[in-house]
């Protein structure tokens, strides 16, 4: 990820390139949605909790960039 | 001539004032409000939250370590007891876009997150909570030995 505030060696900025929305469902349920700016860190270990989760509930996460690449990944609750 | 900023901001009143029905935006407030994530990245219904270092709200937990080394990797907590908390938002006045991150919580999901964030430098965390459509705020300093932005 890039912040947008990073110059490189030229001295040039370097474009941004960061993940603006994630959403997070259990059951199709959505149980939290995160708009993020550069200033959230690389790798920002995020936590949370929810309520009725159930063993065999699919957890999706899904995020987009500012590039608007997006990815969704599912795993089921044991 | 105009600034660019401030005509942003003068674009947000009408909004803030019909949703939210709060006086958020003081005298000066074209200085001490927060740009919107919204904003930045063109989508809609922007927002913006008053900062400043202000008494905090003892319903909002915020744990920020007292120094931390590496301002790329800022552990930040926060958990509100106040009831119908809707929003959960982490600020650091002193970052170039303030606004670090805004939690949507919805009902069944505790009003509780831990993250990380970057900071530019030693300076004041703020933890912003909308509940009832109104904002609550808490507030932590925190120094920070090498900044997180460069």
């Amino acid at each position: 990820m890039e912040s947008g505030f990073r110059r490189d060696d030229a001295g040039e900025l370097l474009p941004a390139h960061f993940i603006t929305t994630v959403r997070i469902s259990v059951a199709g349920r959505s149980v939290l949605e995160a708009t993020m700016s550069p200033a959230v860190s690389q790798d920002p270990l995020l936590s949370f909790r929810f309520r009725g989760g159930n063993a065999g509930d699919r957890i999706r996460v899904a995020w987009i960039d500012n590039k608007g690449h997006q990815r969704a990944d599912e795993a089921v609750i044991s | 001539v105009a600034n660019p900023d401030r005509r942003r901001l003068l674009g947000i009143v009408p909004l803030l004032g019909a949703v939210s029905g709060l006086g958020l935006l003081r005298a000066g407030a074209a200085g001490t409000a927060a740009r919107s994530l919204g904003e930045e990245e063109g989508h809609a219904a922007p927002e913006t939250v008053p900062l400043g270092h202000r008494a905090s709200d003892p319903r909002i937990l915020l744990q920020v370590p007292e120094s931390v080394e590496d301002g790329f990797f800022v552990p930040v907590t926060v958990e509100s007891r106040i009831p119908e908390t809707r929003e959960i938002l982490i600020l650091v006045e002193e970052n170039p876009v303030p606004l670090a991150v805004r939690f949507s919580i919805p009902a069944g999901t505790d009003p509780y997150v831990a993250t990380r964030i970057k900071m530019a430098r030693s300076g004041v965390v703020q933890a912003a909570v909308k509940a009832g459509g109104k904002l609550y705020s808490s507030f932590v300093e925190t120094k920070i030995t090498v900044g997180g932005c460069s």
